[in-house]
């Protein structure tokens, strides 16, 4: 059963006891009784599988009023396991600010997987990681990918890395568009399911974008939909600049990425070893662009070289890139 | 008045092989010291030079005479300036250590 199978009175009424809903690996119970709220989440989860009672939650998240007759704007506060997190909210920023709790949940728990600071998507089992710094267009270019480019999203936020596989693990959530790009999304690809748009965040103004579900269903298959990742680009938007894709030297993409990531430090050498290998496994580039069509057609042109490469070469997905012969870069292994 | 041990030319170790992990790109390593958790970025000289004295305890002569051979572009005092100025870090971060 999926979310939108409910009707949306019955998902209203769920909502106030709490709904168990998996993203990706993770089983969530989410309590929200504030209606607005629980009415976009409708809009944005309508794919999402929901699960039976489970004997074990990863993550216990609520959005619950604050019971307030004085002047002032109306609150709410978000929970976690139970316990009240962070400072009360304005309401009316309660479902941005219910949508970065689920993000928190993920940025600082599963730390059976390297967790890095970035958007993820794939083309069948290739994935592209897209680390990128705020303001740098990256959820702007995962929204286009995903909606417009026949991409799938494994998340906008985090990349899951499994270390004894290298393999990343889809955990979609809704994504997170902010001030300029949304209209620009809005016109581009108006079959996206968006949600409110909601001022006056710390962010400015916001809105999310339902996840596709082509890319709900493809988390669902066996495997959980996992992707080797393959590329790794750093995008930069640049207004009015030509789109420009460049090698990106590999020791500095990774000190960059493990500079942001929630749980290098704390994984130790496995940290080390896996972030090494996804490298290893990995093209780097810095992608330039200012129309979102013409990044597109660059991630296509990697995709379809790379499905070439490995058509030609058996076994060249799972294996370093210089062997795909595709590779612009070369790479060497050692101990120093 | 100073004791022999200062006096001697120091060679230096890898204070905990099994510790010391790296990978290189295109000329450029990027090194992980289990204990401390530091990950560094070494550039080709670095890493030749760590490489170097992972491969048993050198001195501090040999190994700027090692660079030198592997960049004989390079004036010999900048090399033994940067190949100084690394054992300090390296020290500092306790990936080397002296040899006993």
């Amino acid at each position: 059963m999926i979310v939108g199978d409910l009707s949306i009175d019955d998902w209203q009424h769920r909502m106030t006891r709490g709904v168990v809903v998996r993203i990706g690996p993770f089983t969530v119970r989410m309590t929200v009784r504030l209606r607005e709220v629980a009415d976009a989440m409708y809009l944005l989860y309508r794919d999402y599988p929901i699960q039976p009672e489970p004997i074990v939650l990863d993550f216990d998240v609520a959005a619950l009023p604050i019971s307030w007759w004085g002047r002032g704007p109306r609150m709410a506060a978000l929970y976690f396991d139970g316990v009240r997190k962070f400072d009360p909210i304005e309401r009316e920023q309660a479902l941005p600010m219910f949508q970065w709790l689920l993000n928190w949940c993920i940025f600082t728990h599963p730390h059976q997987y390297l967790i890095l600071h970035s958007a993820v998507v794939a083309r069948d089992d290739m994935a592209a990681v897209l680390p990128g710094m705020p303001g740098a267009g990256k959820s702007t270019l995962c929204t286009a990918l995903v909606h417009g480019g026949g991409w799938r999203l494994l998340s906008d936020e985090v990349a899951l890395v499994t270390p004894s596989t290298g393999l990343i693990t889809p955990a979609p959530l809704p994504i997170g568009l902010k001030e300029e790009s949304i209209p620009v999304i809005a016109a581009t690809y108006p079959h996206a399911r968006m949600g409110p748009s909601v001022r006056g965040t710390r962010k400015g103004t916001v809105v999310h974008i339902a996840t596709p579900a082509s890319s709900m269903a493809a988390a669902s298959e066996a495997g959980g939909g996992q992707a080797q990742p393959r590329w790794i680009i750093f995008p930069e938007y640049h207004a009015g600049a030509r789109v420009q894709l460049e090698p990106a030297p590999r020791a500095n993409a990774f000190m960059t990425i493990a500079a942001d990531a929630f749980n290098y430090s704390l994984l130790g050498a496995t940290g080390y070893e896996t972030l090494a290998n996804v490298v290893d496994a990995c093209h780097c580039f810095n992608l330039q662009y200012s129309q979102l069509d013409d990044a597109i057609a660059v991630f296509d042109q990697l995709a379809s070289q790379a499905s070439s490469a490995a058509s030609s070469s058996a076994g060249s997905l799972t294996g370093s890139p210089t062997g795909s012969g595709d590779a612009p870069h070369s790479t060497s292994r050692g101990r120093p | 008045m100073s004791s022999p041990a200062t006096t001697a030319p120091v060679r230096w170790r890898v204070a905990c092989p099994g510790d010391l992990r790296g990978r290189s790109w295109d000329g450029v390593s990027v090194v992980h010291h289990v204990p401390s958790g530091d990950t560094q970025l070494l550039n080709a000289l670095a890493a030749a030079t760590l490489q170097r004295i992972a491969a048993g305890a050198i001195g501090v002569e040999a190994l700027v005479e090692a660079a030198c051979k592997d960049q004989p572009a390079q004036p010999r005092a900048d090399i033994d300036r940067q190949v100084r100025t690394l054992l300090a870090e390296l020290a500092d971060v306790g990936i080397i250590e002296p040899d006993a």
